[in-house]
């Protein structure tokens, strides 16, 4: 069984306050089991003023995380914030790992994750998965290779994020470190009860007409009906300038046709050839169209998904797209609140999300490890 | 320093400069966030006109799709009000626009549409399908507008609720399935007809197998001469049934396949009414009918045309009708010139009856293949069917159309046009040998009609003509304008009085002729009588303009032409000093021909394959006045063996005629056989008179 316990601290240039503001509040001494891991979220510039570190390093155990532009844990929800959930546990168990992810990163992810679950008996029931936010290697592609070196065990968690226009400060979160190009995991280990949910866009509010993909490399959109990515997507009314904002704000649906649900999928960019940098796999044969959410679908498909999840039992964890965040205008915490309002007295982390990590099951019912755009992802621990 | 500046409270440096960093970030991320907010609300814009755009596409296509379904689709409110109705719908209603019955209950609207109980069961449907919450679907026959033509409709009446399970609406389809049923029900029918004629066709020819079988048993077995000449009759009898059976049969495939053709000569059409006539009049005496024929004299002496083929047609005719006019009845035949046009000319034939007569329900049905009347019919009289389907294929083939004019229990009428091109007209005339100014006539028979018309023709020669409608009448007219060129006298109208008027022709005329009009069956129990009175020429009926001619100027003693036909299946052949040379494989054939040419004279070597044709006449080239060549045949075929002989290097290999026989009628493969070499061709089974032809053609007589 796993229990959690969190904590928050607003504390951004003081090491010593921040420290003794989350160890107050997680009450390590009578809350911890024999083994535990401890979740970060928190505001980039926590890393570069020490107080990460400090407080990492005060912990008795390993630390996984991101940085992000929002997040919340008990009572409190706010930007320029840092986060801590505890997962503790007498029969279940954590081992983490960081990856560097350069050129070679397959046979980095391989060798790491192989010698890893080498440890163990049986393999881990779920990875805690942290993806630097990079444009070199997108977080489809290193599911991707995660996938291959585990046979597919389950995969949750986000891709790093900040407040920034370009991300530049998003990065990792590893015993105290951040990382702009480190893959970190937790595996947790043990027949834990798990559960994944998805809060994703409503599918009466996708574009009827749908498209093609006609062309593509991995997570770059090239062709679409035979026409250059461009050439479609400002066919059916979009504009050079929105694609390229790098906002990520225009939701694209792909529909994999193999039973599975349709992914979301936000463009970051667009290469001079008129080629869309997305976030996730666009494959060819695939169909695509278009979707819309406003702050109303947002908050509704929140609160469906969450509503049933809370209870006192376990931890709900859940990372939500930015761009949901940024369709809530200056309510920014709306979906925050209902994540709250809903969890009441029970644990739970919320952060938002450069990329959501979570399972969607297959035609036959198998879980089957996607990564998402505009989605709030659930799991939830127990 | 505090708010009223006390020195003690203020923050130190250190707390400041925290501040100041604490308000640069907030600052920084206030930015961030205003920044990414306009774009945010820019984008979001943006995807909500794509969104709207395509829900406006959505709308058209769907209404698109709507406007041009053929089905009859309705929507209604929660309330049973129109909120849509498709284009098919106000058309067959008869609505000038939607607008007339928007917001219109569906109930009022359907009561000025269809019978107040069908709108009863209609709204019971309704009802149903809204109170389960699911689909209802059943047929019903609708006369939308009370038009007087009830369709049938499949009929789909669908709730539509919200999330709630609140109804919102009905969706009605009516889809109509009349054209399918029908189709259906036709086809349904066709395959019963076809399993009957199937049926019928089986019973058509297992039944003369199963006479020809019993009759060659019995035949063999009987011991005395009379016993098997009878039997051989039945047999023969039989197989000619069957025979038309099988070309029944095969024409009607012909057709089916489009492969039935038109073989275009030059004919009399007369000569070929004539011919048919001759071959139905045993059945027509038999019956003991009457048979009258009618001839226009505007119709041209000769066609282009497939003479073969209106034969078949007339035959078909005058065959349904002796058939199904009872003894006693009567037959009549009518040919005449119905216009003229492009160089094509209109001929009408129409063939009446005083038999069973055709309901109407039947004469629907009856060119249609595989149907007679009706299978009691088929039953009662026998046939397969097809004889009509097949004339009328024919008919119109040459531009024409076949119909029937009946009542039940009335007789029938079946007419027939088509257009043929004229044919040459002949140069000679018999006319122009006789003054027929100068010829008087007398014609007697009982029948007015036979009177008139016979006057007509003779008129239309130029003669004079006196008819009388009995002896008596006849006798008294001799008495007053005393002898006659020539009389025609009908036996069965003269009666007792025969002798006593021919007697008196004589005596008014010394040199008159009497022509006794008669049928070829009764002439034969006649014949001897009526020479002994000094009639010893026979017309018989129905009688041609042609065949009047003839007599008449063989009566008179005028010079005659060549009979244009050849010599009759009676006229015994001689070929004496003559040869042939006959390939054909199978030795059943071989020896038919052997014993059918027997008798006249024709020397007859066999080759039994193309191989041996082609060696036995290289041996002995000059031995052969002609080549009969069966087509088929093992090692090397007809057409082969043809190619050869003609290739052979002497003189007599490239003009020996070579005839086929085949029972490949095709105009294709007649035509392959003139390509390999040969001279003409004879169909199998072998029709005697049709080589006794070829014969008279190529061999010295």
């Amino acid at each position: 069984m796993i229990r959690s316990v969190t904590a928050a601290t607003r504390e951004i240039d003081d090491a010593e306050a921040a420290v003794a503001e989350i160890t107050a509040a997680l009450g390590l001494e009578k809350n911890l089991r024999k083994n535990s891991l401890g979740i970060i979220s928190c505001f980039s510039d926590f890393a570069d003023t020490g107080v990460l570190k400090a407080v990492c390093d005060a912990l008795p155990f390993d630390c996984v995380g991101a940085t992000t532009c929002l997040c919340a844990a008990r009572a409190e929800i706010d930007q320029i914030i840092l986060t801590v959930t505890v997962l503790t546990s007498d029969d279940c168990d954590f081992k983490t790992i960081g990856i560097p992810i350069g050129d070679k990163y397959e046979d980095s992810v391989n060798s790491a994750l192989t010698a890893l679950l080498a440890q163990n008996e049986k393999p881990p029931a779920l990875f805690l998965s942290y993806f630097p936010l990079m444009n070199t290697v997108s977080g489809d592609m290193m599911l991707t290779a995660i996938d291959k070196a585990t046979g597919g065990i389950p995969l949750f968690g986000t891709a790093a994020l900040d407040h920034t226009m370009d991300y530049s400060t998003a990065k990792t979160v590893y015993n105290g470190e951040a990382f702009r190009e480190k893959l970190v995991l937790a595996a947790v280990c043990g027949a834990p009860h798990i559960s994944f949910h998805i809060a994703a866009l409503d599918e009466s509010k996708f574009r009827s007409q749908k498209a093609l993909i006609t062309a593509s490399a991995g997570n770059i959109l090239i062709g679409v009906n035979g026409k250059t990515a461009l050439e479609y997507l400002e066919e059916i009314g979009l504009t050079k300038a929105e694609l390229a904002s790098g906002l990520g704000v225009i939701p694209l649906v792909v529909d994999h046709k193999d039973g599975t649900k349709p992914v979301v999928r936000a463009v970051f960019a667009l290469t001079p050839d008129g080629h869309a940098v997305c976030g996730g796999a666009m494959p060819v044969g695939a169909t695509l169209t278009i979707g819309h959410v406003d702050r109303g679908d947002v908050l509704q498909t929140t609160e469906n998904t969450v509503k049933p999840l809370a209870d006192k039992e376990g931890v709900v964890l859940s990372y939500s797209c930015m761009a949901r965040y940024l369709v809530l205008g200056a309510d920014n915490t709306a979906e925050a609140e209902k994540i709250r309002a809903a969890a009441g007295e029970a644990p739970y982390l919320f952060a938002c999300s450069g990329g959501e990590i979570c399972p969607l099951p297959d035609a036959d019912g198998r879980l089957k490890n996607f990564y998402h755009n505009y989605t709030n992802v659930f799991c939830k621990l127990s | 320093m505090d708010e009223i500046g006390n020195q003690d409270t203020a923050p130190s440096a250190q707390e400041l400069q925290k501040e100041i960093r604490g308000l640069k970030r907030k600052l920084a991320l206030s930015e961030a966030n205003l920044a990414r907010a306009r774009q945010t609300a820019l984008a979001q814009d943006r995807v909500e006109t794509i969104l709207n755009d395509s829900l406006k596409k959505d709308l058209q296509f769907f209404k698109l799709v709507l406007e041009n379904a053929t089905h009859i689709l309705l929507l209604l409110d929660f309330d049973g009000r129109f909120s849509y109705a498709s284009a098919r719908f106000l058309a067959d209603a008869a609505i000038a626009n939607f607008g007339l019955i928007d917001g219109h209950h569906y109930k009022d609207v359907f009561r000025r549409l269809i019978a107040e109980g069908d709108l009863n069961k209609f709204a019971a449907m309704v009802d149903s399908a809204v109170a389960r919450k699911s689909t209802v679907s059943f047929e019903e026959q609708l006369d939308f507008n009370f038009q007087g033509s009830p369709r049938i409709f499949s009929i789909l009446i669908t709730p539509m609720t919200d999330e709630d399970g609140k109804s919102t609406g009905i969706m009605i389809l009516f889809n109509d399935i009349t054209d399918i049923n029908n189709a259906l029900e036709a086809a349904n029918l066709a395959n019963r007809a076809k399993s009957e004629f199937l049926a019928n066709m089986s019973h058509e020819i297992r039944t003369p197998m199963n006479a020809i079988v019993g009759m060659t048993s019995i035949g063999k077995a009987a011991a005395d001469l009379e016993r098997k000449n009878y039997c051989f009759a039945k047999i023969e009898e039989a197989s000619s049934h069957l025979l038309g059976v099988i070309n029944d049969i095969l024409d009607m495939s012909k057709i089916e396949a489009g492969k039935l053709e038109l073989s275009l000569v030059e004919f009399s059409f007369e000569k070929m009414l004539q011919r048919v006539a001759n071959v139905v009049n045993f059945r027509v005496h038999e019956k003991k009918q009457v048979f009258t024929a009618h001839i226009d004299s505007a119709l041209p002496k000769t066609f282009i045309g497939d003479d073969q083929r209106i034969a078949q047609v007339v035959t078909n005719l005058l065959g349904n009708a002796i058939k199904f006019t009872p003894e006693g009845g009567s037959v009549t035949l009518d040919a005449r010139l119905a216009g003229e046009s492009n160089g094509l000319c209109a001929i009408r034939v129409k063939i009446t009856d005083t038999g069973i007569g055709i309901s109407p329900e039947q004469q629907a049905r009856l060119f249609q293949s595989f149907q007679q009347a009706e299978s009691s019919t088929t039953r009662k009289f026998g046939g397969t069917g097809l004889g009509l389907a097949i004339s009328k294929s024919i008919v119109e083939m040459m531009d024409g159309k076949i119909w029937v004019e009946s009542e039940f229990g009335q007789g029938s009428s079946f007419i027939f046009t088509i257009r043929l091109k004229r044919g040459a007209e002949k140069t000679a005339d018999l006319r122009d040998s006789v003054d027929w100014r100068d010829i008087h006539i007398l014609a007697v028979d009982g029948n007015p009609d036979v009177l008139l018309y016979f006057a007509e023709i003779i008129r239309g020669f130029g003669a004079r003509c006196a008819i009388a409608a009995s002896a008596g009448a006849a006798l008294g007219m001799i008495e007053r304008d005393g002898g006659y060129h020539i009389a025609f006298v009908d036996w069965d109208t003269a009666g007792g009085e025969r002798a006593r008027l021919i007697s008196a022709l004589k005596a008014g005329r010394p040199a008159a002729g009497v022509v006794i009009m008669i049928s070829p069956n009764e002439w034969d129990a006649a014949a001897a009588e009526a020479k002994k009175m000094g009639a010893g020429k026979a017309l018989f009926k129905p009688f041609f303009p042609s065949g009047i001619l003839d007599i008449i100027t063989e009566t008179l003693g005028a010079a005659q032409q060549p009979a244009e036909e050849t010599q009759t299946d009676d006229a015994p052949a001689d070929f004496t000093g003559n040869r042939i040379l006959l390939a054909e494989d199978m030795e059943v054939n071989r020896e038919i021909m052997l014993a059918l040419f027997e008798p006249t004279n024709l020397g007859i070597d066999c080759a039994v394959s193309g191989v041996a044709a082609v060696s036995m006449f290289s041996r002995a080239p000059e031995k052969y006045d002609m080549i009969f060549m069966d087509i088929q045949m093992p090692e090397m075929d007809g057409l082969e063996a043809t190619r050869r002989i003609r290739a052979l290097d002497l003189p007599r290999a490239k003009t020996v005629p070579i005839i086929a026989m085949t029972a490949n009628v095709f105009r294709e493969d007649v035509e392959k056989c003139l390509e390999a070499g040969m001279n003409g061709h004879v169909g199998k089974p072998i029709n005697y008179s049709d080589v006794i032809s070829s014969l008279q053609k190529y061999l010295k007589l």
